[in-house]
């Protein structure tokens, strides 16, 4: 396992910051094609085949090294994939039944919800400190509010 | 109904995020976006082909220009960088930096599709930035 190391905490910062920012830029194009090309889950489906195959293509040494993990192993990477389209088909159809304004703020509450999980799951790995929380409501409260402004305009 | 499938979404979300970081332990985050894709991937084509097979046979090329650009910008850049930091950082230190994405969002469709700047835009823009540069200061000074 990683060694959490300063350099490489301030390097993991920095890609959750650009990841959010490309998340952000994501949703944007992905607005786009659904509402000009096709059904969410057929994009879905189509794009995390091509993203799997681009991944492996281009990052195939790693690939081939990691064959060779241990059964559980596989199957987190996978559950996570699973996870990853349950919530996103959730919400598609969450929004058919509830307004933007209603659905958004409960999504705007995840980080709260995946520090706290965190807390209790990865106590022995990480630990959860009072400014981390304070800033982590911060940004659900500043999430909830942009969130509403959009729903508004 | 929608709020209980928000709170599955919400919970998903979570529960996905905290499964890859017991995966970062034994996986490389590229393995780890490589299989989670694939697996995913599987499942939605399950689900496309019983309920959406006539919108699938009339996808056009543009779609699927779109598809392979989403994928990029989806699998190579957001989820590899997420898994990333989550690998470097863990995840109490970088899910709120995650939750800033509709700031990111909001930013995007002001400056591309031209949105309106409202007073609850620009107020929660800086309790997000607030918030994010605090868990960015807690991060490292640890």
């Amino acid at each position: 396992m990683i060694k959490q190391r300063e350099p490489m905490i301030v390097l993991g910062m920095l890609a959750a910051m650009a990841s959010a920012a490309s998340y952000g830029l994501l949703l944007t194009m992905v607005r786009h094609v659904v509402t000009t090309q096709t059904h969410p889950i057929v994009m879905i489906a189509f794009s995390s085949l091509f993203g799997s195959i681009m991944t492996t293509v281009i990052f195939h040494r790693h690939v081939m090294q990691d064959r060779k993990a241990t059964k559980r192993a596989i199957l987190l990477a996978g559950a996570s994939g699973l996870f990853s389209l349950a919530a996103t088909s959730s919400l598609y159809i969450a929004l058919q039944f509830a307004e933007v304004v209603v659905v958004a703020p409960l999504m705007g509450a995840t980080p709260l919800l995946t520090v706290f999980i965190a807390h209790f799951t990865l106590r022995k790995v990480e630990r959860l400190t009072f400014p981390t929380l304070m800033g982590t409501l911060l940004v659900v409260a500043g999430v909830a509010l942009i969130t509403i402004s959009q729903a508004a305009s | 109904m929608g709020i209980a499938l928000a709170l599955i979404a919400a919970l998903c979300f979570s529960t996905g995020t905290i499964t890859v970081r017991f995966a970062t332990q034994h996986l490389r985050p590229t393995s780890i976006v490589a299989v989670s894709s694939l697996w995913g991937s599987a499942v939605a084509f399950v689900v496309a082909f019983i309920f959406f097979r006539d919108e699938i046979w009339a996808l056009t090329g543009v779609a699927f220009a779109w598809f392979t650009v989403v994928a990029f910008v989806n699998f190579l850049m957001a989820r590899l960088l997420s898994y990333t930091s989550i690998y470097l950082a863990g995840v109490v230190r970088t899910t709120p930096v995650h939750g800033s994405q509709p700031l990111w969002g909001s930013m995007f469709a002001v400056v591309l599709l031209g949105e309106e700047i409202t007073p609850m835009l620009i107020a929660g823009t800086l309790a997000v930035t607030l918030g994010v540069m605090l868990v960015l200061w807690d991060g490292v000074r640890r």
